[in-house]
């Protein structure tokens, strides 16, 4: 009876496996491998290699420098503080990486906002009274290296690994660190926070690092040749199976990071309710007061950096400082003609209202879709027993956006497969192909959290495998769940590279339109445009809160009433 | 109990979004080649690397005066020339696109000697006049733009300011100029037409002294733009249209069209280019947007908004179709866009060799 299972477990495996890798393959061997240009492929690829790795290492550390925090400190905060601050946290998610570079560069480059007049606060500017030296001066530092890729796409990446610790910090029953406590005191709880919170925090870190490592737009604002920019230098060239050989070397990087982050994750089994119940004191945890607030919108603030206050500072300054042109272009569509923030957002939204709601509705398909999916194929592989076996999907962060694209036009553009490749099927495969691996390691985390001997209980109490996983699994894995549905939904929506080259004709998406309308934009259209991407983007999460917040009050008239 | 009551509203919620999904963006044709959409004249794919807020006008027109619905696809500067031209290659096999618009001289050429593009109509590249196009009729250039030095006049002395390419390599200017990455985009295109016109000597030598130079490479040319205007570099090198929109904001900068001088190649200029693709499924439909846009008319739009172009059509000659910013009479680099193509690798080889892995 075990063989139904395993072969259930294979053919779900078998999917993903085909979902995430079949683009690369297709670019790989669909236009013919010539080994001669695939061995020279790797010519001089040593240095964008190490630039890649450096840039994703340190991306993981800074990840983890602000997610573990900002998790420990936001989950001990009251309710509303708490929830304040985890909007704040997703919102850093929301906001694209090229976004936060380029809010870098403007403020802490070396022409910055901030860095130049920070420098010439502490006496390091040129002599006054000289116009000329004074606008020459420029600050030399650190936003043109790859440590500095690292750090932004750490900053705004964070919130992954953040999601990871908290949910197994909420799924965690604190009896468990109250019993640690009267053992060990604060060794206990320290070696017991230890065993719980570094195998979520690290597989966190190890999927920043993969999504870090083939990333193009970060480090060519910021002038760093990485890998990706090799791949992107490949398929120029036309030799596309060269540009996905060059992928390679990478892969075995993911799969061991991923399979690292799977196996860590299994062992990471917290102390259940049903073999503590009624042996210790119930435990509350600390009291919580403004002290706990207080630390937890500090961390926020700080966590928050990066990712969210440097590009919508840089925003602001942009809106309000842009001098406004004597309208130099004609016709009903130009955003130009605009003459302010106001008129901006309104010439954008005209523009490109229709891409915003097919966006939305796509990528929230997406996420479902793919968070569904991971739930099955977590759940079935873990029966299985092979759940460190999801690891190796890990591999498809990798493979580079432009890639997949490609990679799918081989794949489905032929006369049998239309109905996919001219709908809006091709882009849900393109985003499963990207981010399915994001999904399946945030489920994973989650329903690796579910108390086994829950789900016992429920089936002696007669439950089925529906039953038990309605009623146990989901909501048990729920903070978890949704933090995977996020994280999809968010990356889906503001991807471009690979939607650009797959989105049907006719059929825009969000993130190339506002892209392709930055490009030629005046400072105050640019921040029209970010500001368009993302608030419509943010929308779910402004429904989301405005629903708890209906709900919260609805229940206090109810209690007020009682 | 409650818990079934809120899966159930999930379930129907996700479904009616599915639902809108499915009728909001499937709105494409499915039938084959030549179908023709209900309640239009036809369809036409057009796969656009020319700025989206700079087409649309157009291609709203072009379907408000012939009825035809056109499907547009666009192209983002941040995708560089990975985007709709490498779309086009790989879709060779089963084409789904009708007329390809943008990419310029140089990225039509590539696709026509792929074999991805079709001969446009005889009467019409005849009627082309001295605008650059394919040999064989392949691709149409018209609306020019050129390739500049954007100065900032905050940081640059007015008696000390470039006047060539070649002051990007000036030791006077080291760590002080910029220019997009010359493996992308147009920028790509700028470094193979300087390896065919100069020669791969010159050419490699210019690279050199930008290496020595430490010349930054930035993100594109509107990246250039934005470290120009922002006092960060000196100068670098950008298209019209890019140094237009630093202009028309109010930025301290200066637009110099080098090269100019007797003995000097002039500038260089980056048209657009419109062309058919090979096989394509819609080729009456194609027909007429190609004869749409190729025409003086387009190029008076493109003149007269945020393309900045100038009008090399003889109908757009014979009316000085130009904004008013840009010269007259400028000199120009001549470029044999086929050597050019065959000079890319080439070039790419000495990019990677020479300015980015050393």
């Amino acid at each position: 009876m075990k063989f139904l299972p395993q072969g259930l477990a294979a053919a779900a495996w078998l999917g993903a496996a085909g979902i995430v890798f079949s683009p690369l393959l297709a670019a790989l061997f669909g236009t013919g491998l010539e080994t001669g240009a695939v061995a020279g492929s790797f010519h001089r690829l040593a240095a964008p290699l190490g630039r890649s790795t450096g840039s994703a290492l340190t991306s993981a550390v800074a990840a983890l420098v602000l997610g573990v925090p900002f998790a420990l400190l936001v989950e001990r905060a009251r309710t509303v503080p708490k929830r304040i601050c985890w909007a704040v946290g997703l919102l850093v998610l929301l906001v694209p990486p090229y976004l936060a570079a380029e809010g870098t560069i403007v403020l802490l480059g070396p022409a910055g906002k901030i860095s130049r007049a920070v420098a010439v606060l502490l006496g390091f500017g040129p002599r006054p009274g000289d116009p000329l030296e004074i606008a020459r001066f420029v600050v030399p530092g650190f936003v043109y290296t790859w440590p500095a890729v690292g750090v932004v796409m750490g900053g705004c990446l964070f919130p992954i690994v953040a999601l990871a610790v908290a949910a197994a910090l909420r799924r965690t029953d604190r009896r468990a660190f109250e019993s640690a406590r009267l053992a060990q005191g604060a060794r206990g709880v320290r070696e017991l926070a230890t065993h719980i919170l570094v195998p979520p925090a690290l597989g966190g870190a190890l999927l920043v690092f993969a999504i870090t490592l083939t990333e193009f737009a970060v480090p060519q604002l910021l002038r760093v040749r990485t890998v990706g920019e090799v791949v992107y230098e490949r398929i120029q060239e036309g030799a596309l199976a060269a540009a996905a050989a060059v992928c390679l070397p990478l892969l075995p990087l993911v799969v061991a990071a991923g399979a690292l982050g799977a196996w860590v994750l299994l062992r990471a089994r917290v102390a259940s309710l049903a073999s503590l119940e009624g042996e210790v004191p119930k435990f509350q945890g600390r009291p919580m007061g403004a002290g706990a607030d207080l630390a937890a919108v500090a961390i926020t603030c700080w966590a928050a950096i990066p990712g969210l206050i440097v590009p919508i500072t840089s925003l602001g300054w942009l809106a309000l400082t842009a001098t406004i042109p004597v309208a130099s272009a004609s016709g009903s569509h130009q955003v130009l003609r605009a003459s302010g923030f106001g008129d901006s957002l309104h010439g954008a939204w005209d523009l490109a209202q229709h891409d915003a709601a097919r966006t939305v509705l796509l990528a929230a398909f997406a996420a479902s879709a793919a968070t569904a999916f991971a739930i099955l194929l977590v759940r079935l592989t873990s029966r299985a027993g092979w759940g460190p076996a999801l690891g190796v999907l890990g591999a498809g962060l990798a493979v580079p956006a432009p890639l997949v694209g490609l990679g799918l036009i081989i794949l489905w553009n032929h006369p049998g497969s239309r109905l996919v490749y001219q709908g809006p099927a091709i882009v849900l495969l393109g985003w499963l192909a990207r981010f399915l691996p994001v999904t399946v390691f945030l489920a994973q985390g989650a329903l690796a959290r579910v108390p086994r001997e829950l789900e016992s209980a429920a089936a002696l109490a007669g439950r089925g495998w529906l039953g038990r996983f309605a009623a146990v699994v989901l909501p048990n894995a729920a903070p978890g769940l949704v933090a995977a549905w996020l994280a999809t939904y968010m990356l889906s929506a503001t991807e471009f590279s690979t939607t650009l080259l797959i989105a049907p004709p006719g059929s825009p998406l969000l993130a190339p339109s506002v892209v392709n309308l930055m490009r030629r934009g005046q400072d105050y259209e640019i921040a029209a445009c970010q500001f368009l991407l993302l608030a419509v983007i943010a929308l779910p999460l402004l429904l989301l809160g405005g629903g708890w917040l209906v709900r919260a009050w609805t229940r206090g008239s109810h209690r007020h009433a009682a | 109990m409650s818990r079934p009551a809120s899966f159930s509203r999930c379930e129907l919620a996700w479904l009616a979004a599915f639902l809108l999904l499915a009728g909001g963006c499937d709105r494409r044709a499915l039938p084959g080649p030549g179908a023709s959409a209900a309640g239009t004249n036809g369809t036409v794919v057009l796969y656009c690397a020319v700025d989206r807020e700079i087409a649309q006008d157009l291609i709203d027109l072009f379907t408000k005066e012939t009825g035809i619905r056109v499907e547009a696809k666009f192209d983002t500067e941040a995708a560089k020339a990975v985007g709709l031209v490498q779309a086009i290659r790989q879709e060779k096999p089963h084409p789904q696109c009708d007329v390809f618009w943008g990419g310029g001289s140089f990225f039509c050429t590539m696709l026509a000697n792929d074999g991805c593009l079709a001969p446009c109509p005889a009467d019409l590249v005849q009627a082309h006049g001295t605008a650059p196009r394919d040999p064989l009729g392949r691709w149409l250039g018209f609306a020019a733009t050129y390739r500049v030095l954007l100065v900032n006049t905050n940081v640059m002395a007015p008696d000390a300011l470039p006047h060539s390419y070649r002051d990007l390599a000036d030791p006077r200017f080291k760590g002080h100029v910029g220019i997009a990455n010359p493996l992308f985009g147009g920028t790509a295109a700028h470094v193979a037409a300087m390896f065919s016109t100069l020669g791969p000597g010159e050419a490699r030598g210019w690279l050199a002294g930008l290496k020595r130079n430490d010349c930054a490479i930035c993100a594109g040319m509107a990246d250039v733009k934005n470290r120009v205007a922002s006092g960060e570099l000196w100068f670098g090198l950008t298209a019209t249209d890019d140094a237009h929109v630093a202009m028309a904001g109010g930025k301290p900068v200066k637009v110099i069209f080098p090269d100019q001088g007797a003995d000097e190649p002039g500038c260089l200029n980056g048209n657009t280019a419109v062309a058919m693709v090979a096989g394509a499924p819609h080729p009456r439909e194609a027909e007429r947007l190609l004869r749409f846009l190729a025409t003086a008319r387009t190029e008076q739009a493109l003149s007269e908004g945020p393309g900045q172009a100038v009008g090399m059509l003889p109908e757009s000659l014979a009316r000085d179709v130009r904004p008013a910013w840009i010269p007259r009479r400028l000199k120009t680099m001549k470029v044999d866009w086929a050597a050019a193509v065959q000079a890319h690798p080439a070039a790419a080889q000495a990019i990677r060799e020479i300015l980015l892995d050393p």
